[in-house]
């Protein structure tokens, strides 16, 4: 009684300790690496009064940078512990409509500073106090996916069956433009890769790899040290 | 509840669902564009400017019955109008919108007339392209008229907007999306481009 009893808490205990070491397994493969490379052409600060600007560049015919990206590094930004003064994207391209539309938006420094020879461009940047323009250039995409899952429902239940993992790439690039000097302080490159995993015994378990939110995070700790670092 | 009722209940519940799965599915579709297109940060010309929009402008409606979009009615009449109205307003100092055209023996108190109308408008969607976004062309022509109705140039613009597809949301939303940029698109190239006109051009040089 007493071996059959240790036999069957020890094949309990290595059926447990196997399943942790399985999810230690996939969590570990969830996990993101994230590479950053970071481009100083000049020296940066910002004066308290002074704000950023952070926009998407959607000029290709590929996939756009996606509004959600912009929005975190945006967010990031102004809840740092600098509290950098961020103009939302929207309300920035709306305030200064029709110039930083897809088909109007200034593609480099020079033509950024171009428009701010239109008294009414320069007034309205005066207005917004904008130090720095960050245009990032990017997109999170699904490079490779293998496995599938099969699910059944019937009179007595249903569940599934399988494994699915798929992985995430997401490279972003950001400019970031000194409108005071009219020139490019600096460019930020960042590269994150992270592999989800779906197994399913009865119950899929969605153990995924937050490719974009890590970009993200990297971005704005970069662009952060970027622009208050200083030098 | 007898077993009977229960049984006819959960048939009837489950021919409702499974209708309206099948209208979730349907090729159909029937969208009131939805936009709002900002004023345009502009030096305003000093020109008096009437507009005109007629009723196909008005009550512009995209109409398609083919096997890949059936009964397909996009209006954008409104949203049109609106855009027009708007930009126009923030890019001349004047702007009288008119109802009638003017002619040699009833001419408008303005310096030209402008009438927008819209040729062509095409849509791609997900599903046909395999692309993930939707995508709307709008290509207008901007007549250009002496206050006695007399042509004086046409100007084409070709607009387009693009906007992704999101997880969760129906067609109708990214099409408005894709339309609503295609808008904002056309007030862009509208404002910025007017001024470039050889009509306008000439006018403002008069002015000075």
């Amino acid at each position: 009684m007493n071996y059959l009893g240790r036999g069957h808490l020890c094949s309990t205990t290595g059926l447990s300790l196997c399943i942790c070491c399985a999810f230690a397994i996939l969590l570990v493969g969830c996990r993101t690496t994230t590479t950053v490379d970071e481009y100083r052409v000049a020296s940066t600060t910002i004066a308290t009064h002074e704000a950023i600007v952070v926009l998407g560049r959607r000029h290709d015919m590929d996939k756009d940078t996606e509004h959600d990206f912009i929005q975190c590094v945006g967010r990031s930004l102004s809840t740092s512990a600098s509290h950098l003064h961020v103009i939302p994207e929207a309300d920035f391209v709306d305030a200064l409509y029709p110039w930083f539309e897809v088909s109007t938006a200034p593609m480099d420094v020079a033509n950024l500073d171009r428009l701010v020879q239109n008294p009414a461009i320069a007034a309205k940047f005066e207005e917004l106090k904008i130090r720095y323009f960050v245009w990032i250039d990017g997109f999170t995409e699904t490079t490779d996916s293998a496995g599938s899952i099969t699910c059944v429902i019937g009179p007595g239940g249903g569940g599934c069956l399988g494994f699915k993992s798929w992985d995430d790439e997401a490279n972003y690039e950001a400019s970031i433009w000194d409108l005071k000097d009219a020139s490019v302080a600096g460019k930020i490159n960042t590269e994150t890769a992270g592999t989800s995993f779906v197994p399913a015994v009865i119950i899929p378990i969605p153990l995924l790899a937050r490719v974009k939110a890590t970009a993200c995070n990297a971005m704005s700790d970069q662009l952060l040290s970027f622009i208050v670092g200083g030098t | 509840m007898s077993l009977r009722t229960a049984i006819v209940i959960l048939y009837k519940t489950n021919i409702v669902v499974l209708a309206a799965l099948v209208a979730g599915c349907s090729q159909s579709l029937t969208l009131q564009v939805d936009s709002a297109v900002p004023a345009a940060l502009m030096q305003t010309l000093p020109l008096t400017v009437a507009v005109y929009y007629d009723d196909a402008l008005r009550n512009h409606s995209f109409t398609e019955d083919s096997k890949e979009r059936k009964n397909w009615a996009i209006s954008t009449g409104p949203s049109q109008v609106a855009m027009f109205d708007q930009v126009l307003a923030s890019t001349f100092t004047n702007v009288l919108p008119i109802t009638q055209l003017p002619n040699a023996n009833a001419p408008t108190a303005a310096d030209l007339v402008v009438v927008p109308t819209i040729q062509e408008m095409q849509f791609g969607t997900p599903e046909e392209t395999f692309f993930d976004f939707y995508e709307a062309w709008i290509r207008y022509d901007i007549s250009m008229l002496d206050p006695h109705g007399a042509p004086l140039d046409n100007w084409e613009i070709v607009t387009y907007g693009k906007a992704n597809q999101k997880r969760f949301s129906s067609r109708s939303s990214g099409l408005n999306d894709a339309i609503a940029l295609a808008l904002r698109d056309a007030g862009a190239k509208l404002s910025t481009g007017i001024h470039k006109q050889p009509v306008v051009r000439r006018l403002l040089n008069e002015q000075r």
